[in-house]
């Protein structure tokens, strides 16, 4: 186990280079080093221990780092932009793990270096799906689906927009509209949802949303009082 | 953008109407003042006042708008620590099957009692928080609007009676501010025009650019391509930001700031 540190400012420039020098092609191994140096990296008021263990998805990486987090004040986690980047560079193989030849896709800067924008802070590979377990708990399933590696479409449609993510009965609507249980208990958005050709998929949703938001008082709705404001395109998916 | 469509004639309830306060360090409260006298809003609808910043939310009963009623807890226990939330101020009609906003003014910046004496001037609110081995920035990415903060490091001892009354300070701080807010404006927003919603920030400062000695609106897009505008657009940027320091004498407040016997 590792004891969780944060990067400093000059910690984040120089991981910043890196994953730059990667994004312009270079082959270079992951700068492990700055998260014990004392230039690069400090410690945190409180304790906790992480370990590069395999995350095999978002959910589990939420989770793990939900357990694994739980011992420090919340102020000391939410925005703290050196924790998560610490974190991400720790985790760096498996947010970015190296290809058959080494290379490695970064993407993004902000997949790894967590944004002070509201509307950038999710796309953080790990920051992201650790705040929308914490916001939804087990609602945030369709959220968290999928390997770490990949942002998703119901992140980047949903929880960049702070007026609907913060809406827990909006949540539980989506979770009742897209999200099958499946009968062998291994879950999955539903097919399509994010297809934009389909009726009623999540970016029509997200445009709805909006529009009724001008009108009603979405925070005062249940679930069901959402679900059945919705136009007839949303009933295939209510199923 | 996708434009959406204000069918209901939901009404705004002008910035100015609303002021909130908040005091307290470990856990924050509030106070919400509110004048909602000329919006002619039915007596019975619901009065709701939510706080937010970032992911974190919470939403207070104010009662009717005919029998205002703030409730006693008004503590932002759910309001991530670390930031400043933001208000939004909501009428809801409540006698539909589904409640239906008739007012709202959201993105309304708190004040606490530091901030009154620096807010005075509300066209650039200050807000005081831990920005780490920075004195001052300017955030634009806070507001849902983008309208600048001052933001002040919370770390400098009496940071706000500095930002008010030290002239060296003053000096050194606002031009730049103006000329960071003035770049945002035309190169960032690509925005013109000094004609429109009087709580539109961008019109308020190109307003504000205008009162002062020689500073005309800025030059309009003429046909040409962006290369031909840019240049025009520093150049009024640098009179503006010339003739703001002219009408503050800021040469004349660094000199005193730094004059023998200052303190």
């Amino acid at each position: 186990m590792t004891t969780v540190r944060k990067l400093t400012d000059a910690g984040i420039v120089k991981f910043t280079e890196y994953l730059k020098r990667l994004a312009g092609g270079e082959i270079v191994d992951p700068p492990f080093h700055l998260l014990t140096e004392a230039e690069s990296s400090e410690a945190l008021l409180g304790s906790a221990e992480v370990d590069a263990i395999a995350l095999e998805s978002k959910l589990a990486a939420a989770k793990y780092l939900q357990d694994q987090l739980a011992t420090l004040d919340k102020s000391e986690v939410e925005n703290n932009a050196g924790l998560w980047t610490w974190l991400s560079l720790l985790l760096f193989d498996q947010v970015c793990p190296a290809g058959p030849h080494g290379q490695r896709t970064p993407g993004e800067l902000v997949r790894h270096v967590l944004s002070r924008h509201v509307q950038r802070y999710y796309r953080h590979l790990l920051a992201g799906p650790y705040r929308l377990l914490q916001l939804h708990g087990d609602r945030a399933r369709v959220f968290l689906h999928g390997p770490l590696t990949e942002h998703g479409d119901f992140s980047e449609q949903l929880a960049s927009r702070m007026q609907l993510v913060t809406n827990r009965s909006l949540i539980e609507a989506v979770d009742r509209l897209y999200y099958d249980p499946g009968s062998d208990g291994a879950g999955r958005p539903k097919r399509g949802a994010a297809t934009r050709t389909r009726p009623g998929n999540l970016r029509r949703l997200v445009a709805v949303i909006q529009q009724l938001d001008l009108t009603y008082d979405m925070y005062a709705m249940n679930s069901d009082q959402i679900l059945d404001l919705l136009p007839e395109e949303f009933q295939r998916w209510r199923g | 953008m996708l434009r959406r469509f204000n069918y209901t004639g939901r009404k705004k309830i002008p910035r100015a109407a609303v002021s909130v306060k908040v005091s307290g360090a470990a856990i924050p409260s509030f106070d919400a003042k509110f004048d909602l006298g000329a919006l002619q809003l039915p007596g019975h609808a619901r009065v709701y006042v939510e706080a937010y910043h970032r992911a974190s939310y919470m939403r207070f009963d104010f009662g009717q708008v005919s029998d205002i009623r703030p409730p006693k807890d008004r503590l932002l226990t759910e309001i991530e620590a670390g930031g400043t939330a933001q208000f939004r101020l909501k009428v809801v009609d409540e006698t539909t099957e589904h409640g239906c906003v008739l007012a709202e003014a959201d993105g309304v910046t708190p004040l606490d009692a530091d901030e009154v004496a620096a807010n005075r001037n509300s066209i650039l609110p200050v807000v005081i928080t831990d920005l780490g081995d920075q004195v001052w920035r300017v955030d634009f990415i806070s507001s849902p609007d983008g309208r600048p903060v001052l933001e002040l490091n919370k770390n400098v001892e009496a940071v706000a009676q500095i930002a008010l009354g030290d002239d060296g300070f003053f000096a050194l701080v606002y031009p730049d501010v103006v000329r960071q807010i003035l770049d945002r404006v035309l190169f960032v927003e690509k925005f013109t025009d000094t004609d429109g919603p009087d709580d539109d920030w961008r019109i308020q400062w190109l307003k504000f650019s205008c009162t002062l000695s020689g500073i005309m609106p800025p030059p309009q897009a003429e046909g040409g391509g962006d290369d031909s505008i840019e240049p025009r657009h520093d150049e009024w940027i640098d009179d503006t930001v010339a003739a703001f320091c002219r009408h503050y004498k800021i040469l004349e407040r660094f000199n005193r700031a730094h004059s023998a016997g200052a303190d």
